[in-house]
């Protein structure tokens, strides 16, 4: 299970590109060094947007559950499944101090 | 013995339009090509390319197809010959085409072309059904050398097709045309529009307005229905307008969706009317190009069209030729000038 604290940092994987036709709901992200691809929904792929721009944790959380109007408990469990899903498949890694 | 050609299933396929060379013998005055031409990559990275592509083909789930093209690909025919093998064992890939102007298609070259397993059809071009009315376009003697490659082809039983770009100066022989290919016992007819690009920019006063071009898509349909040999392929933007309701009739364009044109130095384009770089597939790779490219997302996403095409209440099944809107326009978003409906 992925331990969090305030300050854990993450960044997106090296060959990892975000895209998104908002306008048709179609948010996804691609390796574009081995081809993986993945349908993301609108929450996952806000989060990691914000990852690739160099926010915390605790300030990713904040913002997570202002933008999608969210208590603080299911921002955070819906965030850190997002979190999850994205380590799993190599799209972000947790940056260490 | 011959391999049997799979065709993929809707929604399976992914096409590559590749060009060897941009070197032609002939000078045909609707080319898209222009007076430049590029520098051609060597067979070796050629044989990287197919690498590539099977390898994006495998990751996406997509079977592949292909089109040789140029300029004129036999000009680079032992290269061509050399590409033809290695796809025939490909698993990615269901067929490949060859699309030539016919000047290099002798009786020994076909049976060459006879013994590759996975060369679905030769498709070659006339502008006429007569020398007169072709060789205006294609240049003096073409007809014949059109006609006696596809009397080779046929002979060695290689399906055939033939593509002829519509004008003002030829909308006069599509039914002759097709009297011509029952004739010569071919069984598909392309049709396409005349963009301004290459030296095709000089002829923009043959383009058809939009009344026109409605008259004579009718015109086609109802050749197309009655028709019996020979089978006119109808699978273009606006072509959908005059029978919404037959599948068989009309497509999106595929740029941005399942298909990239590759040039000879390696340069990708969403289409090779639309000659916008996005990439180049030796130094990139398909990856970086197909998720990348600003141009492709664009392409992708309907609500950044004009508002015509937007508002159109067959934006399922048609959103113009966008090589039509850029050289009309300059913006590959814009209207189809020549759209009717």
């Amino acid at each position: 299970m992925l331990a969090l604290n305030p300050d854990s940092r993450f960044e997106l994987e090296e060959d990892i590109l975000l895209q998104a036709l908002p306008e048709l709901d179609h948010y996804y992200a691609f390796n574009t060094k081995d081809g993986d691809n993945f349908k993301l929904n609108h929450t996952a792929h806000w989060a990691l947007a914000a990852i690739g721009s160099g926010v915390n944790y605790s300030e990713l959380l904040q913002g997570f559950s202002n933008k999608f109007d969210l208590d603080g408990k299911a921002a955070e469990q819906d965030l850190k499944e997002v979190l999850q899903y994205a380590i799993e498949n190599k799209i972000m890694k947790e940056v260490k101090p | 013995m011959k391999k049997v050609i799979s065709y993929p299933k809707f929604g399976d396929e992914f096409y590559f339009q590749w060009h060897l060379t941009e070197r032609c013998n002939l000078k045909c005055r609707h080319c898209y090509q222009g007076k430049d031409t590029v520098s051609e990559l060597p067979l070796m990275d050629l044989l990287v390319i197919i690498d590539k592509m099977e390898e994006a083909l495998t990751k996406w789930g997509k079977q592949g197809t292909l089109s040789f093209t140029g300029g004129e690909p036999f000009l680079r025919r032992d290269d061509l010959h050399a590409l033809m093998d290695r796809l025939d064992s490909s698993e990615c890939l269901a067929y490949y085409d060859i699309l030539s102007n016919g000047s290099f298609i002798t009786e020994r070259e076909v049976k060459s072309l006879s013994s590759h397993p996975c060369l679905r059809r030769v498709q070659v071009s006339l502008e006429g059904a007569s020398a007169e009315r072709n060789d205006e376009i294609r240049g003096r003697g073409s007809f014949e050398g059109t006609i006696q490659a596809i009397r080779n082809l046929m002979a060695e039983h290689i399906d055939v097709s033939v593509m002829m770009t519509i004008t003002r100066k030829n909308q006069d022989q599509v039914y002759p045309m097709i009297d011509l290919l029952k004739h010569e016992g071919v069984r598909t007819i392309a049709l396409e529009r005349l963009i301004p690009e290459g030296r095709g920019a000089e002829l923009s006063a043959l383009i058809l307005s939009p009344e026109e071009l409605h008259a004579l898509c009718n015109h086609i349909y109802q050749i197309a229905v009655n028709n019996g040999s020979v089978r006119i392929l109808m699978h273009r933007p606006l072509f959908g307008l005059v029978a919404p309701d037959d599948p068989t009739v009309g497509a999106l364009c595929s740029a941005g969706n399942n298909a990239l044109t590759i040039m000879p130095d390696g340069t990708v384009f969403p289409c090779r009317r639309l000659p916008i770089p996005i990439g180049n597939v030796i130094t990139d790779g398909f990856y970086k190009i197909w998720y990348g490219s600003d141009v492709l997302w664009q392409l992708r996403n309907p609500k950044k069209l004009n508002e015509k095409c937007r508002k159109c209440d067959l934006l399922l099944k048609c959103r113009g030729c966008r090589a039509m809107a850029y050289f009309s326009s300059g913006d590959f978003l814009g209207e189809d000038p020549q759209c009717w409906h």
